[in-house]
């Protein structure tokens, strides 16, 4: 009871600070709230003294735009850990594909933004308030839109169920139990606690998110998928392709540590995938997404 | 004669994408005749049985066990067999390669040698804001997408979604 009580208290210290880091979006993440606040006749900072003053609501109610602003800081990191690929129609023509799917969803009206990450590896990521990232290395492994429509249904499912959210809270909460003596902190020790937000990003990523929420997210990726009108066996041929993998491949070792395996996320899918079946004939839509694909295979000559 | 030599190539190119390939089966399943759940029962495939998969429609796989029965198998009856011991895809050291001057990160992923993006890229990342307002420009809206979608006759449908467990 008494963790409990804890956890209470410091729930809106940790919300607070969560939209502090997520304002820094312009600053220096090390510079921080100092100079945000510095620069007081800016917009965004009236906006940022109102959400730190006025927010005092459970971390799963924010609003859509304090999510987004939480989300926004996390897509900077993956962005900086693996740059976009440059190829704008390639990067449009995911857009589409991840828009149409999102619109299936219970968020339609988020601003969803997808993007290919010029790397080899193996995976795809999501942040909170509507930010799904692809590697090129999964996307050229596909073999139609049907699939990379189930891989991006998959992650538009992180979003809707705010699973990142839940996870950097639970983590973050535990280190802040320590850190926050009270509300009324120093800058210094208020740009140290941002730092720790970040980081609690940062660490969720190298860590992965609970098993379960990957379960899920496939489940309800290929009922998006199907949702959408494509064939919804997509994610699940895209699992057996990582399966048949070497799983000693470098390209999948940080999607592997993160994730389920693809033979257990399959299995676990088993039971109820027959449900589908009804939809087992919608498009795969191989052409138009091959000729995608060729337009980076050229790029990379 | 190098021109002879090439043409017999290309007909194994084109048949590459169905491609048999070996496969375990995972529980006692049955081999359809057709790609159906009330399909013909062709014969019973025991669990760890060996079988060539070839082409997926919906949630089967062409299938041909090893006794040289042919008919279809339900993806989630079979697992593809790994391709354990081939080697590395070759993709990480290629990225190593390509990627080993690139900035922005610290010098961690230069001095491992051979691997892919991992937690250190992401541990070392300091957030880059500008590529994520960047995205914006990119994006598709939602008139956008649906006739992105009509082009390919994808039709939104309304289903539920799926138990966590079969009842």
């Amino acid at each position: 009871m008494r963790a409990y009580s804890l956890l209470k208290q410091t729930r809106p210290v940790l919300l607070s600070l969560m939209l502090a880091t997520a304002g820094t979006a312009h600053a220096d993440l090390f510079g921080g709230l100092g100079k945000i606040l510095e620069n007081s006749g800016d917009a965004r900072t009236t906006k940022l003294g109102n959400i730190l003053t006025t927010t005092h609501k459970a971390f799963g109610e924010m609003s859509d735009e304090q999510e987004r602003e939480v989300g926004a800081q996390a897509a900077a990191v993956l962005l900086e850990a693996a740059p976009p690929l440059d190829n704008d129609g390639v990067q449009r023509y995911v857009n589409r594909v991840g828009n149409w799917v999102a619109l299936q969803g219970e968020r339609p009206n988020l601003q969803w933004r997808f993007a290919v990450l010029d790397d080899n590896d193996i995976n795809a990521f999501a942040a909170p308030g509507g930010y799904v990232f692809i590697t090129k290395g999964l996307l050229m492994r596909m073999q139609s839109e049907a699939e990379l429509a189930g891989v991006l249904a998959h992650e538009t499912v992180h979003v809707l169920r705010k699973h990142h959210l839940a996870a950097v809270q639970k983590g973050a909460r535990m280190d802040l139990a320590s850190l926050v003596a009270g509300e009324a902190v120093r800058d210094d020790q208020r740009r140290a606690q941002m730092e720790k937000i970040t980081g609690g990003f940062k660490e969720l990523y190298s860590r992965g998110l609970d098993k379960e929420d990957e379960h899920e997210a496939d489940r309800m990726g290929v009922v998006i998928a199907a949702r959408a009108g494509y064939d919804p066996y997509g994610l699940p041929a895209v699992l057996q392709m990582l399966g048949a993998m070497n799983p000693k491949d470098g390209a999948l070792a940080f999607m592997f540590k993160t994730h389920p395996a693809p033979a257990l996320r399959i299995e676990r899918l088993a039971p109820v995938l027959d449900r589908l079946e009804p939809y087992a004939a919608q498009p795969q839509v191989r052409d138009r997404f091959q000729a995608q694909l060729a337009t980076i295979t050229k790029d990379a000559k | 004669m190098k021109i002879f030599r090439m043409l017999r190539v290309l007909p194994l190119i084109a048949v590459l994408p169905v491609m048999a390939q070996p496969a375990s089966v995972v529980r006692d399943t049955e081999l359809m005749a057709q790609p159906f759940a009330d399909a013909k029962p062709m014969a019973v495939l025991k669990a760890r049985q060996q079988v060539d998969v070839g082409e997926r429609r919906g949630g089967w796989y062409k299938a041909k066990s090893s006794d040289g029965k042919s008919g279809w198998l339900r993806l989630t009856s079979v697992l593809l067999n790994s391709t354990q011991g081939r080697g590395d895809s070759g993709l990480a050291a290629t990225r190593q390669l390509l990627q080993s001057g690139r900035s922005g990160t610290t010098g961690v992923t230069a001095a491992t040698g051979i691997r892919g993006l991992d937690s250190a890229d992401v541990v070392n990342a300091k957030p880059n804001t500008e590529a994520v307002t960047r995205l914006d420009t990119l994006a598709a809206d939602s008139s956008e997408s649906r006739h992105f979608a009509g082009d390919e006759h994808l039709s939104a449908k309304r289903i539920d979604y799926l138990p966590a467990e079969e009842k």
